[in-house]
């Protein structure tokens, strides 16, 4: 069981148009989608009639339509609007899928898995550039990948903001990167980075690159070390 | 000595097609997590062995399959009938395996609402999609029956030329096993039969092995098979979506309504006999 808190489990932009974005918190399946007025909605990837997943569903604006016996569940609260077997009958209110709270900041879409104490909060300086780094997903347990990065000095200050939440500091430049966890499942994190800079960045895809590439062999020593132990 | 299910392991289960032993051939396969070598002899015999101990087993072979049994059997192979009729045409269909467990299989199999989704333009198609009361009882024999099932479909068999109301009647003599008896367009007054015979592998994966026994004289084997093999096979995606594989027994889990009552009948039988491979017990 994690923390109640928010945890990052998508880009907003991965949350487009009528794509049904799959992820994992906790061990759950989520379904992440926007809706046509365009409302994020974090359902548990289950519809409550046979269990089937709703990311094989379809997206029908203000609801989404499972693609098993075509049940239609309403967009926030999840209830089930229409059951096609009997199509005059309204549903009882009891079926609904589990839904969870879900914000959007920074960029990306934060899922909350019990009411958390407040919403999350980066303190991003107004006039500093900020650029969404590429998530990557580490073969790793919360704490561990917690500790890489909390342990990853190498021309950084880090320091621990929460247990889901590192920042590295740069002094020589002013950089700031937050590391934000998403505890997918046992034994697998995904860490998503947003990066402040006091400077206009001139090329954000060598930043891109730059920041992947550390993080990458950040994971590669990290998975190597687990795998050994 | 197994840790197995006693009801799974004691019961008769199809592990080949008939069809997909020429005389002198021998596959290996997989019942209920063990490795099962079933032979035919240049004499047409069929012989089942457990590969690991080379243990002899029971072997049948009837309805297009073989069927064997892990354990001690403690009744026959269920009796259907009309595969003794002689003016019937009847073969096996093809044998799928499917990322899935048995009885979620079979439950898809007894299920009606999902033709215009999952079979559209075949067995169904919107705005068609009411699911009529039925009735669900429990025979003397023990078996799950349901009648009085219909539904409108475009296209319900290879004979059929429009849409028609397809009449249906749905038995499960074993947890495994289900065969439906549906109005042949050119019989109205008999039924076509329409077997799923399930291989349980594991748990969480089976081999659904069709076999169909039809009125229908038209149609050659091939064409039989291709229609049976594509219907299966737009079920098995959606069977292998279910975020959980096996079928939960507590009637809480999953929510059914009125055109689930087949399957809320077949989760109470399984759930009063005991059996537990491949379902989700109660209370977890």
């Amino acid at each position: 069981m994690i923390a109640a808190r928010w945890y990052p489990v998508a880009r907003e932009r991965d949350v487009a148009g009528v794509h049904l974005f799959h992820t994992r918190l906790d061990g759950t399946e989520l379904v992440v989608w926007r809706d046509d007025a365009g409302l994020l909605n974090a359902w548990e990837n289950r519809c409550p009639h046979r269990s089937v997943r709703l990311t094989i569903g379809r997206h029908l604006g203000d609801r989404l339509k499972c693609r098993y016996h075509g049940w239609e569940f309403g967009t926030q609260g999840g209830r089930c609007v229409h059951v096609p077997a009997h199509p005059s009958d309204m549903p009882p209110a009891r079926i609904a899928v589990r839904v969870f709270p879900i914000v959007a900041a920074h960029g990306l879409a934060w899922v909350a898995t019990a009411p958390p104490a407040a919403p999350p909060d980066l303190a991003l300086a107004a006039d500093h550039a900020t650029l969404l780094l590429r998530a990557v997903r580490f073969e790793a347990d919360l704490a561990a990948t917690m500790e890489a990065l909390v342990g990853d000095d190498a021309g950084v200050r880090p320091t621990r903001i929460s247990d889901a939440h590192v920042l590295h500091e740069r002094p020589e430049t002013g950089d700031r990167v937050h590391w934000l966890l998403q505890p997918a499942d046992v034994g697998v994190t995904i860490v998503h980075g947003v990066l402040c800079s006091p400077h206009p960045l001139h090329d954000p895809m060598a930043m891109l690159r730059e920041f992947d590439e550390r993080l990458v062999s950040l994971r590669d020593a990290l998975e190597s070390r687990v795998a050994h132990a | 000595m197994h840790a197995i299910d006693p009801i799974a392991w004691n019961d008769w289960h199809p592990v080949s097609a008939g069809s997909d032993l020429a005389p002198g051939g021998r596959r290996v396969t997989t019942l209920l997590e063990q490795r099962i070598q079933v032979a035919r002899d240049v004499g047409g015999t069929i012989a089942i062995h457990d590969v690991a101990s080379g243990r002899t087993l029971p072997a049948i072979e009837r309805y297009g399959h073989a069927w064997t049994c892990l354990g001690a059997p403690t009744r026959d192979l269920f009796a259907i009938p009309e595969a003794d009729e002689p003016d019937r045409h009847a073969l096996s269909a093809g044998s799928i395996g499917v990322h899935v467990g048995g009885l979620r299989a079979v439950e898809n199999f007894l299920d009606m609402a999902h033709f215009p989704f999952v079979h559209a333009g075949v067995l169904g198609a919107e705005p068609h999609t009411e699911v009529a009361d039925y009735r669900v009882t429990i025979n003397a024999e023990d078996e799950v029956i349901a009648t009085e099932c219909r539904f409108i479909q475009p296209r319900a068999a290879l004979t059929a030329e429009g849409a028609i109301e397809a009449q249906y009647i749905y038995r499960v003599p074993r947890p495994f096993c289900a065969v439906l008896y549906k109005t042949s367009p050119p019989h109205p007054a008999r039924f076509d039969v329409i077997a799923l015979f399930v291989q349980p592998v594991s748990e969480v994966e089976s081999i659904g092995h069709q076999w169909v026994c039809m009125l229908d004289d038209a149609s050659d084997d091939t064409a039989l098979r291709r229609f049976q093999l594509s219907i299966f096979g737009q079920d098995r995606p959606i069977l292998e979506a279910h975020v959980e594989k096996r079928l939960p027994l507590d009637p809480r889990v999953e929510m059914p309504v009125r055109a689930d009552a087949s399957s809320s009948v077949y989760r109470r039988w399984l759930r009063r006999q005991g059996l537990t491979y491949a379902t989700v017990p109660e209370g977890r």
